[in-house]
């Protein structure tokens, strides 16, 4: 676990230099690499859920999620061919469909594995949830500020402020799903699957926090002014955080059943 | 005209004795396999209810070489195949919550 740790974070270091280092970080060379890292968050969830299934509430829950962050690896690819190889504007545009399908897979995904956690409120220390509600309530109106208040312009086409306010809207589901993550993420806590879903909450918080100040500081990010196009680097991380829970999760499935068919075959 | 045995006693008195005792054997004999039997439903119902769990947060393949693992296995084994599993899975705390819930479910 530790060498795949490492190779996550060196993986992530070598995208922060590029940002750091290139000239145009909106350009196709680095927007290119950087649709790895939801299209390769979104191939590991789906070999994870195939050692799960359908027939367990994981296997549900981690199809989904590797679908909704598809769904996003589709939209970055439509945008930066939109954007940067076709020239048209590329918001609003189809990219947009499949960044907003996301929220719904994602949703019920991680509600999916909130259920199968059965976690009981009462229990949960009441520290945790003071902590959790504080900060579900700064994003919170973060996200309606920013994302919904902000963004409403009444001299722009209805389709545009439709799109804005779902991205308004897809966001405070993301606050809700981050809560929900931790909360199974204690309830499993001590276990592999508590790890899993630390990694998920933390990957959804950095997601989170990239499209807040990719809300806030719109203009300098499109037009390519450091250090504001370094918010990138949370998406980047998210998807890190997210696919590095979902392999360990099916490393340890696999070395499971790799211990018990040796157990099998020495009967 | 009375036939008797070597001992004396008529022979229909040996007919009869000997008709109770396979009966009584009969009757030993099912008693015994409705032990067995009730044995074996138990660990079955153990097994089945451990493979469950395993099912749950394993998915469909795992649980199938579980099954498979468990065919033989004393209770006592099993539970703790399962235990172990889940303990490093799930956390002790939750481990032991949903073992104690699966096999009281089972009626286990």
């Amino acid at each position: 676990m530790k060498i795949r740790a490492i190779l996550f974070i060196a993986f992530f270091l070598v995208n922060a230099a590029l940002y750091i280092f290139s000239s145009e970080v909106r350009g196709i060379v680095i927007q290119s690499l950087s649709l790895v890292d939801p299209v390769g968050a979104a191939l590991v969830g789906l070999i994870a859920a195939t050692v799960y299934g359908i027939n367990s509430a994981n296997g549900r829950a981690m199809i989904l999620v590797a679908a909704g962050i598809g769904c996003w690896g589709i939209g970055e690819i439509i945008f930066m061919v939109f954007a940067n190889i076709m020239n048209i504007d590329p918001f609003p545009s189809i990219a947009d469909v499949f960044f907003l399908l996301a929220y719904p897979l994602l949703g019920v995904g991680i509600y999916l594995g909130f259920a199968a956690a059965e976690v009981k409120l009462a229990q949960v220390k009441k520290s945790l949830l003071a902590i959790l509600l504080s900060a579900s309530l700064v994003l919170t109106v973060l996200v309606v500020y920013f994302m919904l208040y902000q963004v409403y312009d009444p001299e722009v086409d209805f389709a545009t402020n439709f799109v804005n306010i779902s991205y308004g809207l897809g966001d405070l589901v993301l606050v809700i799903l981050s809560f929900l993550a931790i909360l199974v993420s204690n309830e499993y806590k001590g276990g592999k699957l508590g790890s899993f879903w630390k990694s998920m909450a933390l990957g959804l918080i950095m997601i989170l926090i990239a499209d807040i100040l990719f809300a806030i500081y719109n203009e300098q990010i499109l037009n390519d002014i450091k250090p504001y196009t370094y918010v990138d680097l949370f998406w980047t991380a998210g998807y890190l955080f997210i696919a590095f829970g979902m392999l360990e999760s099916y490393i340890h499935v696999r070395a499971v059943q790799k211990k018990i068919k040796l157990k099998l075959a020495q009967k | 005209m009375h036939i008797v045995t070597d001992t004396g006693a008529p022979v229909e008195s040996l007919v009869c004795f000997k008709t109770i005792s396979t009966i009584a054997n009969k009757l030993l004999l099912i008693f015994i396999a409705s032990i067995q039997y009730k044995y074996m439903e138990e660990k079955s119902k153990l097994q089945k209810t451990a493979v469950d769990l395993v099912l749950k947060y394993f998915g469909q393949s795992t649980a199938e070489i579980y099954n498979h693992f468990f065919d033989g296995e004393s209770d006592e084994d099993i539970l703790a195949s399962v235990s172990e599993i889940m303990i490093e899975y799930l956390g002790e705390k939750k481990a032991k919550e949903e073992i104690d819930k699966y096999m009281g479910k089972a009626g286990l």
